[in-house]
C-alpha cells in the first residue's frame, strides 16, 4: 500500500532529519511509527501526506509513484495532534468538510454522516461547535472526518496525546476496533510505547531519523536489535550494566557480580560489553537456572498489583518488578536470579545486539 | 493612596472627555439656534429651531453630495477590504519565494503619507482621463498597507493545520479562503471596513483635488462650499449641515465601537 525506498529529508539542506528509510506497509495494516521526541516521526508522516517535500528517495502509494503528487491526489486522510477542527463550523460541517469538493452527492454525504456519527457516538453533538465539546469528543470528530472521507489510508499524528490517561486507554481500543471493522491502512505516530505495543500490527522504532527496528510489537520487545530499542521499549526501562568478564562471573558496573549457578564461568560474548536485564526477568531467590545476583534493596514501592524494588548498581539504581505485594524493606539483602535467555548482550561501542550461539534469534 | 490616584485618573479622563465632546455639543447648540442670537453672542438657544436641519438639507443640496459620498466610501471600502484580504491571504497561506520581501514592501508603503503622493496621484489620474470621475477619486485609495497588516496579523493566528487539513481533503485555495479564512477573520474584516469607511467619508483634500466640477464631489466638499459660498456667514446652517454629515460616523462608531476596539487590539480567534 505504502512503499518507501531510501527516503531522506533535510529541511535546511545540511542536516538530515530523516535518513535512508525503506519500508513497506501492507493494506489493512496498523503501522506504528515510534520514537522519542524530535526523531522525525511527524516529518516522515507529513512526507507521506505530501505536506513536506521528499528530499531524496522514492515513495509509492497504492502502486503509484507519489513523490510529486499533491496531498489531495494521494487519496488519504489525516488526523492531527490538535485535531485541526474548524472552530466556526458545526460538528456536522467539520465531519463532512471537503466532501463537496470531492463531488460526493448530498444524499451520500448524509448517509455517511449518519453511519459514522453512530459508530463514533457523536449523533447528539452534530449541531455543536468544537469549542462546546470535550477533548475526547473533539478527537472523535477528527476521527469521524477521516473515516467519512472513506480514503483507504489514514495517517495519525499523536492523536491521543492531548487526552487524559483514562480516555486515552478507551480511545486506543476504539481506533483499533474501527480500523479492523473498515479495513483501513493506518500509519500511526506516537512516542508512547504502550500505544505502540497495544495498537500496532507492526512497529517501526525510529531514532534520530534512522530506523532502529521494524517488527511485530512482541518481537520488538522480546528481541530488540540494539540498545536504543531495548531501552526505549518497556516500563520500567530495561536495566543496563557495563559488564566485564571476571573469574567469578560478570562484574556489573565494576561493583555487583553476576554469578553463574554451579560455579561455571560466565560465557560473556566479549571481555567487555553491555548487558541488559528487564525488571520483570529477575526472579526471587536463587531458584533460577542461570545466574544469581546479590544486591541490597534501596527502595520498595507498591503500586497495588506490583512490587518494584530498586537496588544500587554502582552507577545508579536498577529496578526489579514482581507481580503481587511482596513483603520487603529497604536495606534488606536481595538474592536475584536471572535465566540465561533473559540476558541481552550489546556491543559496548555500537550498541548492536550480540546474539550468543544463535540460540535466541527468531 | 489608591483612592486618590483613582480620583486623579478620573479627573483627567473627565477633562479629556469634556475637551473631546465640547465641539460636538457646541455644534449641536449652534445648529438649533437662531442666526441673530449667534451674532449677538447668545449661544444657548431660546427656542429650538429644528427647521434649520430641513433648510440645510435643501439649501446646501446635501442629499446630492451625500449620494456621491456614499458611493465613493462604499466602493472604496469594498475594494480596499477585498484587496487587503487577498493580499494577506497570499502572504500567509501561499508559500512563495520572497513573500517576506513582498510583505516588507507593503509595510514600507505604510510609512509614506497619502499627502506626499497627492501630486503624483493627480498627474496619474489626469493622464488616465479620470478627473471628475468616481474612479479618479476611488482608485488611489483602494490599496491599504494598514489593511493588509491588520488582516495578516489575524490570519497568522489561524492554525496552519487547518490549511493542511484542507489540502488533504482536496478543497481548493478559494474554497478554503471563503469557508475558513474569511469567517475566522470576521472581526478584523468588520474593523477594517468601518475604519476604511470613516476615513473615506471624512476625506476632504483628495476628492477636492481630483474634481473640478460638482457632479462627483463628496459631502465634505459640499459642506465646505456651503460655508464658503454664503457671503454672510450663516453659522446655524453650517452647524446643522455638519451635524447631518457627522451622523453616519456617529452611528458607525456607536455600533462598531466595541468591535473596532477588539479588532484593533487583539486577534479575532479565541
Ligand atoms: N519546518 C521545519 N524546519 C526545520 N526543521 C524542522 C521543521 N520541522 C521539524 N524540524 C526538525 O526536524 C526534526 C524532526 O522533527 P519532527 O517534528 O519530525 O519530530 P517528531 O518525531 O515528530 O517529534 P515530536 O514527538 O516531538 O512531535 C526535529 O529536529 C525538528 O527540529
Ligand atoms: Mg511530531
Amino acid at each position: 500500500m505504502i512503499k518507501m525506498e531510501n527516503i531522506a529529508k533535510s529541511y535546511d539542506g545540511n542536516t538530515m532529519v530523516i535518513r535512508d528509510i525503506g519500508l513497506e506497509i501492507k493494506k489493512g495494516e496498523f503501522f506504528v511509527l515510534l520514537g522519542p521526541s524530535g526523531c522525525g516521526k511527524s516529518t516522515l508522516l507529513r512526507m507521506i501526506a505530501g505536506l513536506e517535500e521528499i528530499t531524496a528517495g522514492d515513495l509509492w502509494i497504492d502502486g503509484r509513484h507519489a513523490n510529486e503528487l499533491l496531498p489531495k491526489e494521494r487519496n488519504l486522510s489525516m488526523v492531527f495532534q490538535n485535531y485541526a477542527l474548524f472552530p466556526h463550523m458545526t460538528v456536522r460541517d467539520n465531519i463532512l468538510f471537503g466532501l463537496d469538493a470531492r463531488k460526493v452527492a448530498k444524499k451520500e454525504q448524509d448517509e455517511r454522516l449518519n453511519k459514522v456519527a453512530e459508530i463514533m457516538g457523536l449523533a447528539e453533538y452534530l449541531k455543536r461547535k468544537p469549542a462546546q465539546l470535550s477533548g475526547g469528543q473533539r478527537q472523535r470528530v477528527a476521527l469521524a472526518r477521516s473515516i467519512c472521507s472513506q480514503t483507504p489510508i489514514c495517517l495519525m499524528d499523536e492523536p491521543l496525546s492531548n487526552l487524559d490517561a483514562k480516555l486515552r486507554g478507551q480511545m486506543r481500543g476504539e481506533i483499533r476496533r474501527i480500523q479492523r471493522m473498515l479495513g483501513l491502512t493506518i500509519v500511526y505516530v506516537t512516542h508512547d510505547q504502550v500505544e505502540a505495543m497495544t495498537m500496532g500490527d507492526r512497529i517501526m522504532v525510529l531514532n534520530e531519523g534512522c530506523v532502529q527496528q521494524i517488527g511485530e510489537p512482541l518481537t520488538v520487545y522480546n528481541d530488540p536489535e540494539n540498545l536504543q530499542v531495548a531501552t526505549f521499549i518497556g516500563m520500567p526501562q530495561m536495566n543496563i550494566f557495563r559488564a566485564r568478564a571476571e573469574q567469578e562471573g560478570l562484574r556489573l558496573n565494576g561493583s555487583l557480580i553476576l554469578r553463574r549457578c554451579g560455579g561455571q564461568p560466565c560465557p560473556a560474548p566479549a571481555e567487555e560489553c553491555i548487558v541488559g536485564i528487564r525488571a520483570e526477568h529477575f526472579r526471587r531467590g536463587n531458584e533460577s537456572t542461570g545466574y544469581v545476583l546479590e544486591a541490597k534493596a534501596a527502595m520498595v514501592e507498591y503500586t497495588g498489583d506490583e512490587t518494584q524494588i530498586s537496588f544500587e548498581n554502582g552507577q545508579g539504581y536498577s529496578v526489579v518488578k514482581w507481580p503481587g505485594q511482596i513483603p520487603a524493606e529497604a536495606g534488606e539483602a536481595l538474592t536475584l536470579g536471572v535465566d540465561a535467555e533473559h540476558l541481552y548482550f550489546f556491543d559496548k561501542d555500537t550498541g548492536h545486539r550480540i546474539r550468543q550461539d544463535g540460540g535466541r534469534s527468531q | 493612596m489608591k483612592k486618590y490616584s483613582l480620583a486623579l485618573l478620573y479627573a483627567v479622563l473627565i477633562l479629556l472627555a469634556v475637551l473631546m465632546v465640547f465641539p460636538l455639543l457646541f455644534t449641536i447648540l449652534l445648529s438649533l439656534s437662531d442666526n441673530a442670537d449667534i451674532m449677538n453672542g447668545q449661544y444657548w438657544p431660546q427656542v429650538l429651531h429644528f427647521e434649520n436641519y430641513a433648510e440645510a438639507f435643501t439649501k446646501a443640496n446635501l442629499l446630492y453630495y451625500m449620494k456621491n459620498s456614499v458611493i465613493v466610501a462604499a466602493v472604496t471600502t469594498f475594494c480596499q477590504v477585498a484587496l487587503a484580504l487577498l493580499a494577506a491571504y497570499a502572504i500567509v497561506f501561499i508559500p512563495f519565494r520572497g513573500s517576506g520581501i513582498v510583505f516588507g514592501l507593503f509595510m514600507s508603503g505604510m510609512m509614506i503619507p497619502m499627502d506626499v503622493l497627492m501630486i503624483t496621484n493627480f498627474q496619474t489620474i489626469n493622464a488616465a482621463g479620470l478627473l471628475n470621475t468616481y474612479a479618479g477619486i476611488i482608485l488611489p485609495c483602494i490599496g491599504s498597507a494598514f489593511g493588509i497588516f491588520l488582516l495578516r496579523q489575524n490570519m497568522k493566528q489561524i492554525p496552519l493545520e487547518l490549511k493542511e487539513a484542507s489540502d488533504i481533503a482536496g478543497v481548493g485555495q478559494f474554497y478554503f479562503f471563503r469557508k475558513v479564512v474569511v469567517p475566522l477573520s470576521k472581526n478584523s474584516i468588520i474593523t477594517l471596513a468601518v475604519y476604511c469607511f470613516l476615513v473615506s467619508w471624512n476625506n476632504y483634500l483628495w476628492p477636492l483635488i481630483a474634481t473640478t466640477k460638482d457632479e462627483v464631489r463628496t459631502i465634505q466638499i459640499g459642506l465646505r462650499m456651503l460655508s464658503a459660498s454664503d457671503t454672510q456667514q450663516d453659522f446655524r446652517l453650517v452647524a446643522a449641515a455638519t451635524m447631518i454629515v457627522t451622523i453616519p460616523t456617529l452611528i458607525l462608531m456607536f455600533f462598531g465601537q466595541s468591535r473596532l476596539q477588539e479588532g484593533l487590539t487583539k486577534g479575532a480567534l479565541k
